[in-house]
């Protein structure tokens, strides 16, 4: 008997995380043979990030793809993805994703009723700025930024010497605009498709971390599928985890081409900056990793990825 | 859906509450079509829609205009008004208009303008021999003046519900109320004339500016709102708790009007009133919940889409639809039912969402003076005394006014643009 | 038993008004830090919005006492007195009915996500979670009172917006 499950998510269809619930459509209908359906609700239409999350636990939401720092309010291991500069790369992202080390990260989220049936990328993140781009460690002092009010974000950016500033996010382009804030860590797609380009002059590509979303289903639901359907449900989260994290790579390139048609200044840090944030970082990631056993198998296992460029 | 429709209506005529109408509606859909493992979402729906911050702009407003009218702000703003227009016939009406502005740029609140205002004044338009019924309905329909001068609730509410910018639906709306305000003097200076209404005596320079004087502190209110947003001050929300505080600042160390005994009141009626208003917009959250499983804004959208393509027939129907739902839902209730369908309507004509917002509001506030369930028509009743159908009735004309000032916001959205992109920046 | 009452009413006046404080104070505290101090608070916003949330919660009882949740009455009060008081007691009953649903579903939720913290402080999402419980009981009361010994279904009040 076929079954059809509402996936709900939180952003508009431009975001990458829209595209990872496409996917998945696409893959698990095809691989099931249409035994498992997907219908899609955008754009917060069954609820915000943490009703999702919660949907899926009560079982008031089927499935949905949420960010991982959403989750780490209830599973503090989470924050092994984002923390700065452990992820190197789209390449290592889609490696590390697949990992063992991450499937116990995500595996965690049994206990609260949720099966994780993969992770994917919403987008890495960067520094957009009111005025010039940073182009030094200095440059980030006192630096009012916004950051979604989470400990691991408010943690990295006070030790990047910024003045981490919460705000909802949908005041942020008139907070840019008036300065409210000197500034924004975020993915490349958002500044193109909530238009921050036009009140934020400089991007610093500081790539400082991914946006990880992981793609939930309600345990009891899960439970309720058939042995086949379930494995088609796995098979097709599996297979589509690199094709999406590689298209995401290519939307930052596009991104990236626009911005310098629209001439805003985009830097790439160069070595000694780079490894000044780096140094600024080690503090933060270090007690992360004391913290849990999960995170550090996690920080190991994307230290032993061969290095890509 | 019939099951959902039919419960709707007959709570709705029952006289359930509205709040509790959505609720129930809700509660019984889940019930009726056997969903029941939605049942817990509906307290986690609740939850949701009120822990939002910017939310947080309502009791903080409702906070500032109490603590003012505490401060005797109403008859000062009275004053300034009438020294000014108050020369011209039936310079009253244009002082009840004008007051009726002046208030709104402190007050968020329609209800608290007409309530205000025709406390003080409609006792005065009879001694001058007005009609009674048209003042209460001249004061009733001024107040809408309230919502649309910054600060205002129904924006506020608006832009969290569909993500709009609040300081741009804010700034948006001042024109819309200059407009109104400015017809609705056409028409009281017509009355005045054919009903030969008096005109009070024109005061001397002295005076008016003794009046200017008074009344400034109040005035710099909206004015330190945009200021400070545009400065990069403060955001929408953080405005409302620098207004609150300023409130409180000039109530008691300039006018020296604040007691102990009367900020527990301010406070308190604050609490109250922003309990009503939350509780509304958390059943509303239930609601809207259960349109988006049964895809009912899509189905709006793809329903009126479907009748004709043309832009400005759609809109038609769109503040068609608006007025009749107005005529009986309160306007939070209107706007949280209908903003999804809104929105994505606006998206598929590609209207701006600031002009979107202000059109949507304005209509929405028309419903406070169209009965049967008109919330300022409650209000005016209620002070005067005056049977609420003999006051619609002689606002009938002056909401035939607003449906012209609505008519021009839909069609011309520079008008409603202009000053958003002039102040608030390129966003609009 | 009016000791008693007194008592609540009085309680939960106060904690409304410490409530309002909390959210007004902190607002500008919020202001004066990033602003003023150029070290923004992380923690004011979520503390605004739980005190907000409690506020509601103990202060939608009075607003129901005092007439500001407005309904469509034009059609029961053109009833007969009799019909009229059967048609509010009905309306009450199904308002009860809902705020049973809500108070024991929202302890369900409430119990569910007790191991999600809040995302600065760290509190267990139950304090915030909870209030809807405590909310549904407290209007429940409200309306039962009101429906037993009141003036009947509450009329247009000062209004709201
Ligand atoms: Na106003
Ligand atoms: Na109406």
């Amino acid at each position: 008997e076929p079954v059809t499950l509402r996936l709900g998510h939180a952003v508009f269809e431009a975001h990458p995380n829209h595209d990872t619930a496409v996917r998945f459509k696409e893959a698990v209908e095809r691989i099931s043979a249409g035994e498992v359906k997907i219908e899609i609700f955008p754009a917060r239409q069954l609820g915000d990030v943490k009703e999702l999350m919660e949907g899926v636990q009560l079982g008031t939401v089927d499935m949905t793809v949420n960010s991982s720092s959403a989750l780490a309010t209830l599973e503090p291991s989470m924050d092994a993805f984002q923390l700065p500069g452990v992820i190197p790369d789209y390449e290592g992202f889609a490696k590390l994703a697949v990992s063992e080390p991450a499937r116990r990260i995500m595996d965690t989220l049994g206990k609260h009723d949720m099966v994780a049936l993969g992770l994917y990328d919403g987008g890495q993140r960067h520094f957009l700025t009111v005025g010039e781009p940073v182009t030094a460690m200095e440059g980030f002092k006192g630096l009012k930024t916004r950051v979604a009010p989470v400990k691991l974000f408010l943690d990295v950016w006070s030790a990047a010497g910024t003045n981490p500033t919460p705000m909802a996010y949908g005041e942020v382009y008139s907070a840019l605009e008036t300065g409210t804030l000197d500034a924004v860590e975020i993915n490349l797609t958002s500044i193109e498709s909530e238009k921050f380009f036009e009140v934020a002059k400089g991007v610093t590509l500081t790539g400082h971390y991914f946006w990880p979303s992981l793609m939930l289903v309600n345990k009891g639901v899960f439970d309720g599928l058939t042995p086949e359907q379930q494995e088609a449900m796995r098979a097709a989260a599996q297979e589509i985890t690199e094709p999406q994290v590689m298209a995401v790579k290519e939307l930052d390139e596009k991104v990236l081409a626009h911005l310098a048609e629209l001439k805003v200044p985009v830097i790439t840090p160069d070595a000694s900056f780079k490894a000044a944030f780096r140094d600024a970082m080690k503090p933060v990631v270090e007690r992360y990793r004391a913290a849990d056993p999960l995170i550090d198998a996690f920080a190991i296992e994307a230290e032993a990825l061969p290095a890509t460029n | 859906m019939i099951w959902l429709g039919s419960l709707f209506f007959f709570t709705l005529i029952l006289g359930v509450p509205i709040a509790f109408v959505l609720g129930i509606s809700g509660l019984g859909y889940v019930l009726m079509t056997d969903q029941t493992r939605f049942l817990v979402a509906l307290p986690q729906r609740m939850v949701a829609g009120m822990d939002q911050f910017v939310l947080l702009a309502i009791p903080l407003f409702v906070l500032a205009g109490s603590i003012m009218d505490v401060g005797g702000l109403t008859s000062r703003l009275v004053g300034l008004a009438n020294s000014v227009v108050g020369r011209f016939r039936g310079g009253l009406s244009l002082t009840a208009v004008w007051g009726a502005f002046l208030f709104g740029g402190v007050s968020g609140s329609a209800a608290a303008d007409a309530a205000a205002l025709g406390t003080v004044l409609v006792p005065d338009m009879k001694r001058q021999g007005y009609d009674p019924d048209y003042s209460a309905a001249l004061i009733a329909v001024s107040s809408l003046m309230a919502p649309l001068v910054p600060p205002s609730i129904a924006m506020i509410i608006y832009g969290a519900l569909s993500g709009t910018s609040i300081s741009q639906l804010l700034i948006a709306g001042i024109v819309p109320g200059v407009l109104l305000a400015t017809i609705l003097s056409f028409y009281a200076i017509y009355i005045a004339r054919r009903e030969n209404y008096p005109r009070a005596q024109a005061l001397p320079m002295a005076e008016i500016t003794r009046n200017a004087v008074q009344a400034l502190p109040v005035m710099l209110l909206p004015v330190i709102i945009v200021v400070g947003i545009r400065g990069g001050v403060f955001t929408a929300t953080e405005a409302a708790a620098v207004a609150a505080i300023y409130a409180l600042l000039v109530s008691g160390l300039v006018y020296r009007a604040l007691s102990w005994r009367f900020l527990r009141q301010a406070l308190l009626s604050t609490a109250i009133i922003s309990s009503a208003i939350y509780i509304l917009i958390a059943m509303a959250n239930i609601a809207s919940f259960i349109f988006a499983l049964e895809q009912l804004p899509q189905k709006a959208v793809a329903g009126l889409t479907g009748l004709t393509d043309n832009p400005y027939l759609i809109l038609l129907m769109v503040n068609l639809i608006l007025l009749v739902l107005g005529m009986f839902l309160d306007t939070i209730g209107v706007l949280i039912l209908t903003v999804p369908a809104l929105t994505a309507i606006g998206t598929t004509l590609g209207m701006d969402p600031v002009h979107l917002g202000v059109m949507v509001v304005f209509n929405v506030l028309i419903g406070f003076v169209t009965p049967p369930v008109g919330l300022c028509l409650f209000v005016i009743a209620g002070v005067t005394g005056r049977p609420m159908e003999l006051i619609a009735l002689k606002a009938l004309p002056m909401l035939g006014l607003a449906f012209i000032v609505l008519a021009i916001i839909t069609l011309l959205p520079d008008i409603v643009l202009f000053l958003p992109r002039a102040i608030a920046g390129g966003g609009a | 038993m009016s000791t008693l009452l007194r008592g609540y009413r009085m309680a939960a006046e106060t904690l409304c008004i410490l409530g309002i404080c909390i959210v007004a104070v902190l607002g500008g505290l919020q202001v004066v830090f990033r602003y003023g101090l150029g070290s923004s608070l992380v923690w004011s916003e979520e503390v605004m919005r739980l005190s907000m949330i409690w506020t509601v919660m103990l202060g939608s009882g009075l607003a129901y006492s005092r007439g500001h949740f407005l309904g469509m009455r034009f059609a029961v009060d053109a009833l007969p007195a009799g019909l009229r008081r059967g048609c509010d007691v009905l309306a009450a009953l199904l308002v009860l009915g809902f705020l049973g649903a809500i108070a024991w579903y929202g302890s369900v939720f409430a119990w569910k996500t007790r191991l999600q913290s809040s995302s600065t402080l760290g509190y267990s999402l139950i304090w915030l979670n909870g209030a809807v419980v405590i909310g549904a009981l407290s209007m429940g009361a409200h309306v039962l009172a009101e429906t037993l010994w009141g003036k009947g279904a509450p009329q247009g009040g000062e209004g709201v917006e």
